[in-house]
Protein backbone atom coordinates (compact mmCIF):
# COMPACT_ATOMS: atom_id res chain seq x y z
CA UNK A 1 0.00 0.00 0.00
CA UNK A 2 2.70 2.46 1.33
CA UNK A 3 4.73 1.69 -1.97
CA UNK A 4 1.83 2.58 -4.09
CA UNK A 5 1.43 6.11 -2.71
CA UNK A 6 5.48 6.22 -3.40
CA UNK A 7 4.82 5.31 -6.98
CA UNK A 8 1.93 7.65 -7.23
CA UNK A 9 3.93 10.47 -5.88
CA UNK A 10 6.83 9.93 -8.42
CA UNK A 11 4.43 9.87 -11.04
CA UNK A 12 2.79 13.35 -10.33
CA UNK A 13 6.32 14.72 -9.52
CA UNK A 14 7.76 13.16 -13.09
CA UNK A 15 4.70 14.53 -14.93
CA UNK A 16 5.63 18.07 -14.07
CA UNK A 17 8.86 17.52 -14.71
CA UNK A 18 8.08 16.18 -18.22
CA UNK A 19 5.58 19.42 -18.82
CA UNK A 20 8.45 21.51 -18.01
CA UNK A 21 11.19 19.94 -19.97
CA UNK A 22 8.64 19.93 -22.87
CA UNK A 23 8.17 23.47 -22.34
CA UNK A 24 11.79 24.24 -22.40
CA UNK A 25 13.20 22.48 -25.15
CA UNK A 26 12.55 22.53 -28.79
CA UNK A 27 13.72 24.80 -31.75
CA UNK A 28 14.13 27.70 -29.64
CA UNK A 29 15.38 26.96 -26.36
CA UNK A 30 13.39 28.74 -23.64
CA UNK A 31 14.93 29.26 -20.45
CA UNK A 32 13.09 28.94 -17.36
CA UNK A 33 13.76 32.63 -16.04
CA UNK A 34 11.80 33.43 -19.35
CA UNK A 35 9.04 31.42 -18.63
CA UNK A 36 8.70 32.59 -15.03
CA UNK A 37 8.79 36.56 -16.70
CA UNK A 38 6.03 35.15 -19.37
CA UNK A 39 3.66 34.43 -16.18
CA UNK A 40 4.35 37.80 -14.58
CA UNK A 41 4.31 39.69 -17.05
CA UNK A 42 2.12 40.10 -20.06
CA UNK A 43 4.37 42.62 -22.02
CA UNK A 44 7.14 39.74 -22.54
CA UNK A 45 8.76 39.38 -26.28
CA UNK A 46 5.83 38.33 -28.52
CA UNK A 47 7.92 36.07 -30.52
CA UNK A 48 7.97 34.38 -26.87
CA UNK A 49 4.90 34.02 -26.20
CA UNK A 50 3.84 32.77 -29.40
CA UNK A 51 5.86 30.51 -29.09
CA UNK A 52 4.63 29.21 -25.47
CA UNK A 53 1.31 29.57 -25.66
CA UNK A 54 0.47 29.18 -29.47
CA UNK A 55 2.90 26.70 -30.03
CA UNK A 56 4.33 24.54 -27.32
CA UNK A 57 1.47 24.35 -25.23
CA UNK A 58 -1.17 23.45 -26.72
CA UNK A 59 1.41 20.06 -28.54
CA UNK A 60 2.74 19.44 -24.82
CA UNK A 61 -0.93 19.39 -23.35
CA UNK A 62 -1.92 17.31 -26.63
CA UNK A 63 0.71 14.45 -26.13
CA UNK A 64 -0.24 14.19 -22.46
CA UNK A 65 -3.74 13.56 -22.86
CA UNK A 66 -3.15 11.21 -25.22
CA UNK A 67 -0.36 9.18 -24.45
CA UNK A 68 -2.65 8.80 -21.00
CA UNK A 69 -5.80 7.84 -22.82
CA UNK A 70 -3.72 5.05 -25.04
CA UNK A 71 -2.01 3.59 -21.81
CA UNK A 72 -5.36 3.57 -20.34
CA UNK A 73 -7.31 1.52 -23.03
CA UNK A 74 -4.27 -0.90 -23.37
CA UNK A 75 -4.81 -1.37 -19.71
CA UNK A 76 -8.54 -2.53 -20.46
CA UNK A 77 -7.95 -4.00 -23.38
CA UNK A 78 -5.50 -6.50 -22.08
CA UNK A 79 -8.19 -7.01 -19.20
CA UNK A 80 -10.91 -7.92 -21.30
CA UNK A 81 -9.12 -9.75 -23.83
CA UNK A 82 -7.14 -11.62 -21.07
CA UNK A 83 -4.58 -11.07 -23.74
CA UNK A 84 -1.28 -9.18 -22.70
CA UNK A 85 -0.44 -7.95 -26.31
CA UNK A 86 -3.73 -6.25 -26.91
CA UNK A 87 -3.50 -2.38 -27.02
CA UNK A 88 -5.67 -0.08 -29.40
CA UNK A 89 -2.62 -0.21 -32.18
CA UNK A 90 -1.55 -3.37 -32.35
CA UNK A 91 -5.86 -4.89 -32.11
CA UNK A 92 -6.05 -2.37 -35.49
CA UNK A 93 -8.66 -0.65 -33.30
CA UNK A 94 -6.71 2.69 -33.77
CA UNK A 95 -6.54 1.43 -37.56
CA UNK A 96 -10.51 1.46 -37.82
CA UNK A 97 -10.34 4.70 -36.49
CA UNK A 98 -7.84 6.26 -38.63
CA UNK A 99 -10.09 4.95 -41.64
CA UNK A 100 -12.92 6.40 -39.98
CA UNK A 101 -11.15 9.58 -39.71
CA UNK A 102 -10.88 9.73 -42.90
CA UNK A 103 -14.14 9.30 -44.00
CA UNK A 104 -14.81 12.00 -41.62
CA UNK A 105 -12.73 14.26 -43.59
CA UNK A 106 -14.35 13.55 -46.61
CA UNK A 107 -17.51 14.45 -45.29
CA UNK A 108 -17.07 17.28 -43.56
CA UNK A 109 -18.06 19.77 -45.82
CA UNK A 110 -21.35 17.66 -46.06
CA UNK A 111 -22.15 17.88 -41.82
CA UNK A 112 -21.19 19.20 -38.62
CA UNK A 113 -18.26 20.25 -40.31
CA UNK A 114 -15.27 19.90 -38.27
CA UNK A 115 -16.66 17.63 -35.54
CA UNK A 116 -17.34 15.05 -38.49
CA UNK A 117 -13.65 13.61 -37.85
CA UNK A 118 -14.04 12.58 -34.08
CA UNK A 119 -17.49 11.54 -34.53
CA UNK A 120 -16.75 8.92 -37.32
CA UNK A 121 -13.13 8.06 -36.19
CA UNK A 122 -15.16 6.84 -32.73
CA UNK A 123 -17.51 4.52 -34.84
CA UNK A 124 -14.06 3.88 -36.89
CA UNK A 125 -12.91 2.43 -33.73
CA UNK A 126 -16.27 0.87 -32.10
CA UNK A 127 -16.82 -0.80 -35.30
CA UNK A 128 -13.05 -2.27 -35.38
CA UNK A 129 -13.34 -2.92 -31.27
CA UNK A 130 -16.92 -5.38 -32.16
CA UNK A 131 -14.94 -6.85 -35.10
CA UNK A 132 -12.17 -7.93 -33.12
CA UNK A 133 -13.99 -9.23 -30.16
CA UNK A 134 -16.46 -11.24 -32.09
CA UNK A 135 -13.60 -13.08 -34.43
CA UNK A 136 -11.93 -13.59 -30.74
CA UNK A 137 -14.62 -14.84 -29.07
CA UNK A 138 -15.75 -17.26 -31.88
CA UNK A 139 -12.63 -18.39 -33.12
CA UNK A 140 -10.73 -18.56 -29.38
CA UNK A 141 -7.58 -17.01 -30.62
CA UNK A 142 -4.52 -17.82 -28.52
CA UNK A 143 -2.55 -14.75 -27.51
CA UNK A 144 0.08 -14.24 -30.90
CA UNK A 145 -2.84 -15.49 -32.99
CA UNK A 146 -5.22 -12.44 -31.79
CA UNK A 147 -2.46 -10.19 -32.10
CA UNK A 148 -1.54 -11.15 -35.93
CA UNK A 149 -5.06 -10.31 -36.92
CA UNK A 150 -5.30 -6.92 -35.17
CA UNK A 151 -1.80 -6.42 -37.03
CA UNK A 152 -3.22 -7.97 -40.12
CA UNK A 153 -6.27 -5.27 -39.67
CA UNK A 154 -4.22 -2.76 -39.12
CA UNK A 155 -1.98 -2.57 -42.02
CA UNK A 156 -5.75 -3.33 -44.37
CA UNK A 157 -7.19 -0.15 -42.46
CA UNK A 158 -3.44 2.08 -43.33
CA UNK A 159 -3.98 0.74 -46.89
CA UNK A 160 -6.99 2.02 -47.64
CA UNK A 161 -6.71 5.41 -45.94
CA UNK A 162 -3.71 5.78 -48.52
CA UNK A 163 -5.60 4.23 -51.01
CA UNK A 164 -8.38 6.88 -50.80
CA UNK A 165 -6.56 9.68 -49.77
CA UNK A 166 -4.93 8.98 -53.44
CA UNK A 167 -7.76 8.62 -55.04
CA UNK A 168 -9.20 11.73 -54.08
CA UNK A 169 -7.12 13.70 -52.09
CA UNK A 170 -3.60 13.42 -53.22
CA UNK A 171 -2.33 16.77 -52.78
CA UNK A 172 -2.77 15.85 -49.26
CA UNK A 173 -0.74 12.45 -49.59
CA UNK A 174 2.20 13.93 -48.10
CA UNK A 175 0.67 15.18 -44.64
CA UNK A 176 -1.93 11.61 -44.45
CA UNK A 177 1.38 9.66 -44.44
CA UNK A 178 2.98 11.58 -41.57
CA UNK A 179 -0.58 11.60 -39.80
CA UNK A 180 -0.85 7.52 -39.96
CA UNK A 181 2.82 7.07 -38.54
CA UNK A 182 1.43 9.04 -35.30
CA UNK A 183 2.17 12.41 -35.77
CA UNK A 184 1.02 15.29 -32.94
CA UNK A 185 2.43 18.55 -35.34
CA UNK A 186 -1.05 18.95 -37.21
CA UNK A 187 -3.67 19.64 -34.36
CA UNK A 188 -5.51 22.40 -34.29
CA UNK A 189 -6.76 24.20 -30.53
CA UNK A 190 -10.47 22.94 -31.22
CA UNK A 191 -9.19 19.01 -31.58
CA UNK A 192 -7.03 19.39 -28.42
CA UNK A 193 -10.16 20.80 -26.47
CA UNK A 194 -12.08 17.37 -27.68
CA UNK A 195 -9.52 15.17 -26.90
CA UNK A 196 -8.31 16.56 -23.48
CA UNK A 197 -12.09 16.18 -23.02
CA UNK A 198 -12.65 12.79 -24.24
CA UNK A 199 -9.65 11.29 -22.31
CA UNK A 200 -10.67 13.14 -18.97
CA UNK A 201 -14.00 11.65 -18.99
CA UNK A 202 -13.18 8.27 -20.30
CA UNK A 203 -10.61 7.56 -17.90
CA UNK A 204 -12.79 8.88 -15.22
CA UNK A 205 -15.71 6.15 -16.36
CA UNK A 206 -13.29 3.20 -17.01
CA UNK A 207 -11.74 3.50 -13.31
CA UNK A 208 -14.81 3.00 -11.68
CA UNK A 209 -15.00 0.17 -13.51
CA UNK A 210 -11.46 -0.69 -12.32
CA UNK A 211 -12.80 -3.86 -10.46
CA UNK A 212 -15.03 -5.16 -12.50
CA UNK A 213 -11.90 -4.93 -14.92
CA UNK A 214 -9.74 -6.99 -12.37
CA UNK A 215 -12.63 -10.00 -11.93
CA UNK A 216 -13.04 -9.98 -15.97
CA UNK A 217 -9.28 -11.12 -16.29
CA UNK A 218 -10.79 -14.17 -14.30
CA UNK A 219 -13.41 -15.12 -17.52
CA UNK A 220 -16.60 -15.35 -18.13
CA UNK A 221 -17.89 -17.89 -15.89
CA UNK A 222 -15.86 -16.43 -12.53
CA UNK A 223 -16.83 -12.79 -13.78
CA UNK A 224 -20.75 -13.63 -13.84
CA UNK A 225 -20.93 -16.14 -10.27
CA UNK A 226 -19.53 -12.65 -8.87
CA UNK A 227 -22.09 -10.99 -9.97
CA UNK A 228 -21.15 -9.08 -12.57
CA UNK A 229 -23.30 -8.97 -16.31
CA UNK A 230 -19.80 -9.27 -18.14
CA UNK A 231 -21.42 -8.91 -21.49
CA UNK A 232 -23.12 -5.15 -20.75
CA UNK A 233 -19.88 -4.32 -18.48
CA UNK A 234 -17.89 -5.06 -21.40
CA UNK A 235 -20.12 -3.36 -24.43
CA UNK A 236 -19.67 -0.38 -21.68
CA UNK A 237 -16.13 -0.60 -21.68
CA UNK A 238 -15.61 -0.93 -25.66
CA UNK A 239 -18.10 2.21 -25.90
CA UNK A 240 -15.76 4.08 -23.65
CA UNK A 241 -12.52 2.98 -25.21
CA UNK A 242 -13.73 3.98 -28.52
CA UNK A 243 -14.62 7.38 -27.45
CA UNK A 244 -10.90 7.74 -26.43
CA UNK A 245 -9.29 5.90 -29.22
CA UNK A 246 -11.52 8.03 -31.67
CA UNK A 247 -10.62 11.18 -30.39
CA UNK A 248 -7.24 10.06 -29.88
CA UNK A 249 -6.16 8.71 -33.66
CA UNK A 250 -8.55 12.14 -34.68
CA UNK A 251 -6.16 13.90 -33.67
CA UNK A 252 -2.90 12.82 -34.00
CA UNK A 253 -2.82 9.43 -35.89
CA UNK A 254 -1.65 6.05 -35.24
CA UNK A 255 0.26 6.20 -32.63
CA UNK A 256 1.55 2.99 -31.58
CA UNK A 257 2.17 0.65 -28.52
CA UNK A 258 1.81 2.84 -25.97
CA UNK A 259 -0.70 1.01 -24.42
CA UNK A 260 1.52 -1.82 -24.82
CA UNK A 261 4.52 -0.58 -22.92
CA UNK A 262 2.72 1.37 -19.97
CA UNK A 263 0.98 -1.24 -18.55
CA UNK A 264 3.33 -3.88 -19.19
CA UNK A 265 5.50 -1.32 -17.00
CA UNK A 266 3.48 -0.79 -14.02
CA UNK A 267 2.21 -4.34 -14.38
CA UNK A 268 6.17 -5.47 -13.49
CA UNK A 269 6.34 -2.50 -10.91
CA UNK A 270 3.22 -2.52 -8.58
CA UNK A 271 1.03 -5.74 -9.69
CA UNK A 272 -2.22 -6.08 -12.01
CA UNK A 273 -4.55 -4.61 -9.54
CA UNK A 274 -6.49 -2.15 -12.17
CA UNK A 275 -7.29 0.30 -9.11
CA UNK A 276 -3.48 1.14 -9.37
CA UNK A 277 -2.54 -0.03 -12.77
CA UNK A 278 -4.76 2.25 -14.38
CA UNK A 279 -4.24 5.31 -12.68
CA UNK A 280 -1.24 4.75 -12.67
CA UNK A 281 -1.17 3.87 -16.86
CA UNK A 282 -3.03 7.14 -17.39
CA UNK A 283 -0.07 9.00 -15.25
CA UNK A 284 2.91 7.30 -17.03
CA UNK A 285 1.59 7.25 -20.57
CA UNK A 286 1.27 11.08 -20.24
CA UNK A 287 4.74 11.22 -18.85
CA UNK A 288 5.83 8.68 -22.21
CA UNK A 289 4.37 10.50 -24.86
CA UNK A 290 5.11 13.69 -23.19
CA UNK A 291 9.18 13.14 -23.65
CA UNK A 292 8.66 10.62 -26.90
CA UNK A 293 7.17 14.25 -28.44
CA UNK A 294 9.56 16.18 -27.17
CA UNK A 295 12.47 13.61 -28.19
CA UNK A 296 10.98 13.52 -31.53
CA UNK A 297 10.76 17.52 -32.06
CA UNK A 298 14.58 18.08 -30.80
CA UNK A 299 16.47 14.68 -32.12
CA UNK A 300 17.14 15.71 -35.85
CA UNK A 301 16.14 19.40 -35.42
CA UNK A 302 15.24 21.27 -37.50
CA UNK A 303 13.46 18.13 -39.15
CA UNK A 304 10.60 17.36 -37.04
CA UNK A 305 10.10 13.30 -36.91
CA UNK A 306 6.49 11.94 -36.03
CA UNK A 307 6.37 11.02 -32.26
CA UNK A 308 5.27 7.89 -33.63
CA UNK A 309 8.59 6.90 -35.14
CA UNK A 310 9.62 7.23 -31.83
CA UNK A 311 6.99 5.17 -29.99
CA UNK A 312 7.58 2.36 -33.00
CA UNK A 313 11.00 2.02 -32.14
CA UNK A 314 10.97 1.56 -28.39
CA UNK A 315 7.57 -0.22 -28.87
CA UNK A 316 8.59 -2.15 -31.72
CA UNK A 317 11.71 -3.13 -29.75
CA UNK A 318 10.02 -4.07 -26.72
CA UNK A 319 7.63 -6.31 -28.98
CA UNK A 320 10.53 -7.77 -30.10
CA UNK A 321 11.82 -8.57 -26.96
CA UNK A 322 8.41 -9.93 -25.89
CA UNK A 323 8.51 -12.72 -28.61
CA UNK A 324 11.87 -13.65 -28.04
CA UNK A 325 11.42 -14.86 -24.34
CA UNK A 326 7.54 -15.50 -25.06
CA UNK A 327 8.38 -19.17 -23.86
CA UNK A 328 8.23 -17.86 -20.47
CA UNK A 329 5.25 -15.75 -20.69
CA UNK A 330 3.67 -18.76 -22.30
CA UNK A 331 3.62 -19.90 -18.60
CA UNK A 332 0.79 -17.68 -17.59
CA UNK A 333 -1.42 -19.47 -20.36
CA UNK A 334 -0.13 -23.31 -18.82
CA UNK B 1 -36.57 -29.31 6.18
CA UNK B 2 -37.32 -26.20 3.17
CA UNK B 3 -35.98 -26.60 0.04
CA UNK B 4 -33.01 -24.41 -0.58
CA UNK B 5 -32.98 -25.16 -4.79
CA UNK B 6 -35.86 -26.39 -6.62
CA UNK B 7 -35.14 -27.29 -10.30
CA UNK B 8 -38.43 -27.53 -12.67
CA UNK B 9 -38.33 -28.91 -15.77
CA UNK B 10 -35.14 -27.36 -17.02
CA UNK B 11 -33.94 -27.54 -20.43
CA UNK B 12 -31.00 -25.30 -21.78
CA UNK B 13 -27.92 -25.98 -24.07
CA UNK B 14 -25.68 -23.96 -26.35
CA UNK B 15 -26.61 -22.32 -29.68
CA UNK B 16 -28.53 -25.10 -31.39
CA UNK B 17 -27.60 -28.30 -29.24
CA UNK B 18 -30.01 -29.25 -26.54
CA UNK B 19 -27.25 -30.60 -23.58
CA UNK B 20 -29.58 -31.33 -20.57
CA UNK B 21 -33.61 -31.80 -21.19
CA UNK B 22 -35.98 -31.64 -18.77
CA UNK B 23 -34.25 -31.90 -15.58
CA UNK B 24 -36.16 -31.81 -11.97
CA UNK B 25 -35.05 -32.11 -8.78
CA UNK B 26 -34.36 -30.55 -5.79
CA UNK B 27 -32.01 -29.84 -3.04
CA UNK B 28 -32.58 -29.76 1.33
CA UNK B 29 -30.55 -26.88 3.06
CA UNK B 30 -27.52 -28.32 4.33
CA UNK B 31 -27.75 -30.92 1.79
CA UNK B 32 -24.67 -32.17 -0.19
CA UNK B 33 -24.89 -33.53 -3.40
CA UNK B 34 -22.75 -34.97 -6.29
CA UNK B 35 -23.74 -34.91 -9.83
CA UNK B 36 -21.61 -38.02 -11.66
CA UNK B 37 -22.09 -39.17 -15.03
CA UNK B 38 -19.88 -39.83 -18.43
CA UNK B 39 -18.51 -37.00 -20.73
CA UNK B 40 -21.15 -34.93 -21.79
CA UNK B 41 -23.62 -36.30 -19.76
CA UNK B 42 -24.32 -32.20 -19.29
CA UNK B 43 -23.05 -32.03 -15.49
CA UNK B 44 -21.11 -28.66 -16.13
CA UNK B 45 -24.18 -27.18 -17.96
CA UNK B 46 -26.47 -27.59 -15.42
CA UNK B 47 -23.90 -25.75 -12.90
CA UNK B 48 -23.87 -22.85 -15.52
CA UNK B 49 -27.48 -22.65 -15.91
CA UNK B 50 -27.44 -22.08 -12.00
CA UNK B 51 -25.32 -19.43 -11.85
CA UNK B 52 -26.95 -17.70 -14.83
CA UNK B 53 -23.84 -17.61 -17.01
CA UNK B 54 -25.94 -20.08 -19.42
CA UNK B 55 -29.70 -19.10 -19.73
CA UNK B 56 -32.28 -21.53 -19.54
CA UNK B 57 -34.63 -22.28 -22.13
CA UNK B 58 -37.36 -24.00 -20.63
CA UNK B 59 -38.20 -24.77 -16.98
CA UNK B 60 -37.65 -22.91 -13.49
CA UNK B 61 -35.13 -23.01 -11.39
CA UNK B 62 -36.38 -21.29 -7.54
CA UNK B 63 -34.03 -20.55 -4.58
CA UNK B 64 -35.33 -20.21 -1.52
CA UNK B 65 -38.36 -20.21 -3.17
CA UNK B 66 -38.04 -17.45 -5.63
CA UNK B 67 -37.28 -17.50 -9.19
CA UNK B 68 -33.65 -17.64 -9.83
CA UNK B 69 -34.20 -14.65 -12.68
CA UNK B 70 -35.44 -12.25 -10.12
CA UNK B 71 -31.88 -11.68 -8.46
CA UNK B 72 -30.27 -9.39 -9.58
CA UNK B 73 -27.11 -11.17 -10.62
CA UNK B 74 -24.75 -9.20 -7.64
CA UNK B 75 -27.36 -10.50 -5.14
CA UNK B 76 -27.34 -14.17 -6.28
CA UNK B 77 -23.92 -14.05 -6.22
CA UNK B 78 -24.01 -13.35 -2.61
CA UNK B 79 -25.93 -16.12 -1.92
CA UNK B 80 -24.89 -18.88 -4.75
CA UNK B 81 -20.73 -19.22 -5.13
CA UNK B 82 -19.17 -21.48 -8.07
CA UNK B 83 -15.35 -22.91 -8.53
CA UNK B 84 -15.70 -23.97 -12.85
CA UNK B 85 -13.17 -26.41 -14.00
CA UNK B 86 -10.48 -24.34 -14.41
CA UNK B 87 -9.96 -20.90 -14.36
CA UNK B 88 -6.87 -19.10 -16.09
CA UNK B 89 -5.26 -15.83 -15.06
CA UNK B 90 -3.14 -14.29 -17.63
CA UNK B 91 -1.68 -11.87 -15.40
CA UNK B 92 0.21 -11.97 -11.82
CA UNK B 93 -2.62 -11.59 -8.91
CA UNK B 94 -1.04 -11.68 -5.25
CA UNK B 95 -2.87 -14.67 -3.39
CA UNK B 96 -4.87 -12.15 -1.26
CA UNK B 97 -5.63 -9.79 -4.19
CA UNK B 98 -7.35 -12.77 -6.07
CA UNK B 99 -8.87 -14.06 -3.00
CA UNK B 100 -10.18 -10.86 -1.63
CA UNK B 101 -11.70 -10.55 -5.32
CA UNK B 102 -14.14 -12.42 -4.08
CA UNK B 103 -15.49 -10.07 -1.74
CA UNK B 104 -17.16 -7.76 -4.79
CA UNK B 105 -20.34 -9.14 -4.02
CA UNK B 106 -20.54 -7.28 -1.17
CA UNK B 107 -19.18 -4.02 -2.18
CA UNK B 108 -20.98 -0.84 -3.23
CA UNK B 109 -19.33 0.05 -6.38
CA UNK B 110 -17.31 2.90 -4.48
CA UNK B 111 -17.05 1.08 -0.93
CA UNK B 112 -13.55 -0.09 0.32
CA UNK B 113 -13.15 -3.76 1.94
CA UNK B 114 -13.53 -3.12 5.68
CA UNK B 115 -12.61 -4.45 8.73
CA UNK B 116 -15.15 -6.77 8.40
CA UNK B 117 -14.38 -8.13 4.99
CA UNK B 118 -10.71 -8.45 5.53
CA UNK B 119 -11.21 -10.70 8.51
CA UNK B 120 -13.40 -13.00 6.42
CA UNK B 121 -10.19 -13.09 3.72
CA UNK B 122 -8.20 -14.01 6.65
CA UNK B 123 -10.24 -16.60 8.50
CA UNK B 124 -11.14 -18.12 4.45
CA UNK B 125 -6.85 -18.14 4.20
CA UNK B 126 -6.53 -19.71 7.23
CA UNK B 127 -9.55 -22.31 6.99
CA UNK B 128 -7.71 -23.48 3.17
CA UNK B 129 -4.28 -23.18 4.78
CA UNK B 130 -2.83 -20.34 2.37
CA UNK B 131 -1.83 -17.52 4.78
CA UNK B 132 1.89 -18.14 4.70
CA UNK B 133 1.28 -18.21 0.34
CA UNK B 134 -0.40 -14.67 0.77
CA UNK B 135 2.11 -12.57 -1.02
CA UNK B 136 2.60 -15.29 -3.66
CA UNK B 137 1.87 -14.77 -7.26
CA UNK B 138 -0.80 -17.62 -7.78
CA UNK B 139 0.02 -18.47 -11.33
CA UNK B 140 3.45 -19.51 -9.45
CA UNK B 141 1.55 -21.93 -7.24
CA UNK B 142 1.05 -25.75 -7.02
CA UNK B 143 -1.46 -27.59 -8.71
CA UNK B 144 -3.14 -28.11 -4.90
CA UNK B 145 -2.22 -24.49 -3.67
CA UNK B 146 -3.82 -23.21 -6.64
CA UNK B 147 -6.96 -25.07 -6.33
CA UNK B 148 -7.33 -24.52 -2.65
CA UNK B 149 -6.79 -20.27 -3.55
CA UNK B 150 -9.17 -20.66 -5.90
CA UNK B 151 -11.65 -22.60 -3.52
CA UNK B 152 -10.81 -19.59 -0.88
CA UNK B 153 -12.19 -16.54 -3.55
CA UNK B 154 -15.49 -18.80 -3.77
CA UNK B 155 -15.46 -18.97 0.22
CA UNK B 156 -15.28 -15.28 1.19
CA UNK B 157 -18.24 -14.62 -1.29
CA UNK B 158 -20.17 -16.33 2.33
CA UNK B 159 -22.24 -18.36 -0.13
CA UNK B 160 -24.88 -20.88 1.34
CA UNK B 161 -25.01 -22.90 -2.04
CA UNK B 162 -21.59 -23.76 -3.04
CA UNK B 163 -21.36 -25.34 -6.59
CA UNK B 164 -18.24 -27.10 -7.40
CA UNK B 165 -17.18 -28.43 -11.04
CA UNK B 166 -14.95 -31.01 -10.93
CA UNK B 167 -12.90 -29.68 -7.72
CA UNK B 168 -10.60 -32.13 -7.41
CA UNK B 169 -9.80 -33.02 -11.30
CA UNK B 170 -5.98 -33.28 -11.91
CA UNK B 171 -4.98 -33.20 -7.84
CA UNK B 172 -3.08 -36.37 -6.09
CA UNK B 173 -5.01 -38.16 -3.82
CA UNK B 174 -3.51 -36.03 -0.83
CA UNK B 175 -5.14 -33.07 -2.12
CA UNK B 176 -8.26 -34.53 -3.05
CA UNK B 177 -8.75 -35.70 0.13
CA UNK B 178 -7.83 -32.34 1.65
CA UNK B 179 -9.85 -30.25 -0.44
CA UNK B 180 -13.28 -33.04 0.14
CA UNK B 181 -12.35 -33.07 3.61
CA UNK B 182 -12.21 -29.04 4.12
CA UNK B 183 -15.72 -28.52 2.00
CA UNK B 184 -17.49 -31.54 4.24
CA UNK B 185 -16.19 -29.63 7.31
CA UNK B 186 -17.84 -26.80 5.89
CA UNK B 187 -21.43 -28.59 5.48
CA UNK B 188 -21.17 -30.30 8.36
CA UNK B 189 -20.18 -27.66 10.86
CA UNK B 190 -21.55 -24.20 9.51
CA UNK B 191 -24.19 -25.98 7.12
CA UNK B 192 -23.38 -25.10 3.71
CA UNK B 193 -25.49 -26.73 1.01
CA UNK B 194 -22.87 -28.03 -1.44
CA UNK B 195 -23.41 -29.25 -5.36
CA UNK B 196 -20.26 -30.89 -6.99
CA UNK B 197 -19.70 -32.47 -9.85
CA UNK B 198 -17.73 -35.69 -9.73
CA UNK B 199 -15.61 -38.07 -12.14
CA UNK B 200 -14.30 -40.25 -9.31
CA UNK B 201 -17.07 -42.49 -7.97
CA UNK B 202 -15.79 -43.80 -4.63
CA UNK B 203 -15.00 -40.04 -3.64
CA UNK B 204 -18.56 -39.23 -4.94
CA UNK B 205 -19.72 -41.91 -2.75
CA UNK B 206 -18.05 -41.28 0.63
CA UNK B 207 -18.73 -37.88 0.21
CA UNK B 208 -22.64 -36.81 -0.61
CA UNK B 209 -25.69 -37.56 0.67
CA UNK B 210 -27.15 -38.12 -2.57
CA UNK B 211 -26.27 -38.38 -6.03
CA UNK B 212 -27.57 -37.33 -9.62
CA UNK B 213 -26.51 -39.62 -12.30
CA UNK B 214 -27.13 -37.85 -15.67
CA UNK B 215 -26.90 -39.59 -18.62
CA UNK B 216 -27.90 -37.95 -22.03
CA UNK B 217 -28.71 -34.80 -20.15
CA UNK B 218 -31.12 -36.54 -18.19
CA UNK B 219 -31.48 -37.86 -15.17
CA UNK B 220 -30.89 -41.45 -14.80
CA UNK B 221 -31.38 -41.86 -10.94
CA UNK B 222 -31.17 -39.75 -7.94
CA UNK B 223 -30.92 -40.66 -4.22
CA UNK B 224 -28.14 -41.92 -1.95
CA UNK B 225 -25.48 -43.49 -2.74
CA UNK B 226 -26.56 -47.04 -2.03
CA UNK B 227 -29.31 -46.69 -4.33
CA UNK B 228 -27.71 -44.60 -7.56
CA UNK B 229 -23.87 -46.60 -7.44
CA UNK B 230 -25.66 -49.94 -8.15
CA UNK B 231 -23.42 -52.01 -11.03
CA UNK B 232 -26.88 -52.03 -13.17
CA UNK B 233 -26.82 -48.17 -13.39
CA UNK B 234 -23.50 -47.69 -14.13
CA UNK B 235 -22.90 -50.07 -16.13
CA UNK B 236 -25.76 -49.07 -18.26
CA UNK B 237 -25.20 -45.14 -18.10
CA UNK B 238 -21.10 -45.66 -18.54
CA UNK B 239 -21.02 -48.61 -20.78
CA UNK B 240 -18.45 -50.43 -18.94
CA UNK B 241 -18.46 -53.47 -16.37
CA UNK B 242 -17.86 -52.96 -12.89
CA UNK B 243 -18.37 -54.85 -10.00
CA UNK B 244 -20.04 -52.63 -6.53
CA UNK B 245 -18.03 -53.85 -3.21
CA UNK B 246 -18.97 -51.87 0.43
CA UNK B 247 -16.05 -49.80 2.03
CA UNK B 248 -15.54 -51.49 5.05
CA UNK B 249 -15.18 -48.27 6.66
CA UNK B 250 -18.07 -46.41 6.21
CA UNK B 251 -20.21 -48.75 4.39
CA UNK B 252 -20.55 -46.65 1.37
CA UNK B 253 -20.50 -48.56 -2.15
CA UNK B 254 -17.33 -48.92 -3.57
CA UNK B 255 -16.58 -49.61 -7.29
CA UNK B 256 -14.35 -51.74 -9.23
CA UNK B 257 -13.09 -51.76 -12.15
CA UNK B 258 -13.00 -54.53 -14.91
CA UNK B 259 -10.26 -54.20 -17.11
CA UNK B 260 -11.66 -56.02 -20.89
CA UNK B 261 -8.19 -56.89 -22.22
CA UNK B 262 -8.12 -60.10 -20.67
CA UNK B 263 -5.17 -61.92 -19.90
CA UNK B 264 -6.14 -65.19 -19.81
Amino acid sequence: MKRNVTVFIFLILFLFLTFFFSLIFGGRKILPQEIFQLLMNKQADEILSTIVWKIRLPRIILSLVIGAGLASCGCVFQGILRNPLAEPYTLGISGGAALGAVVGNFLSNLFVGYYSLPICSFFGALASIFLVYFVASRKKFSVTGLILGGVILSFLFSSFVLFLFALFRADKFHNVILWLMGDLSSAETETIKVVTFAVILGFALLFVFSRELNILTLGEEKATSLGIPTETVKKLLFLVTSLIIGTCVSAAGLVGFVGLIIPHFFRWLSGSDQRILLPASFLGGAIFLGLADTLARTIIYPIELPVGVITGIIGGLFFLIFFVRSRQWQIYWK
Amino acid sequence: MANLLEVKNLTSGYTEKEVIKNLSFSLEKGEFLGIIGPNGAGKTTLLRVITQILPSWEGKIFYSGKDIKEFPLKDLAKEVSFLPQSIEIPFSFTVEEFISMGRFPHLNRFEKMEEYDYEVVRKVMILTDVLELSSKNVNDLSGGERQRVYLGQTLVQEPKLLLLDEPIAHLDIGHQIKILDLIKKLNQEEGLTVIAIFHDLNLASEYCDNLILLNNGEIHKIGPPNEVLTYRNIEEVYQTIVIVKENPLSSKPHILLIPQWSSK
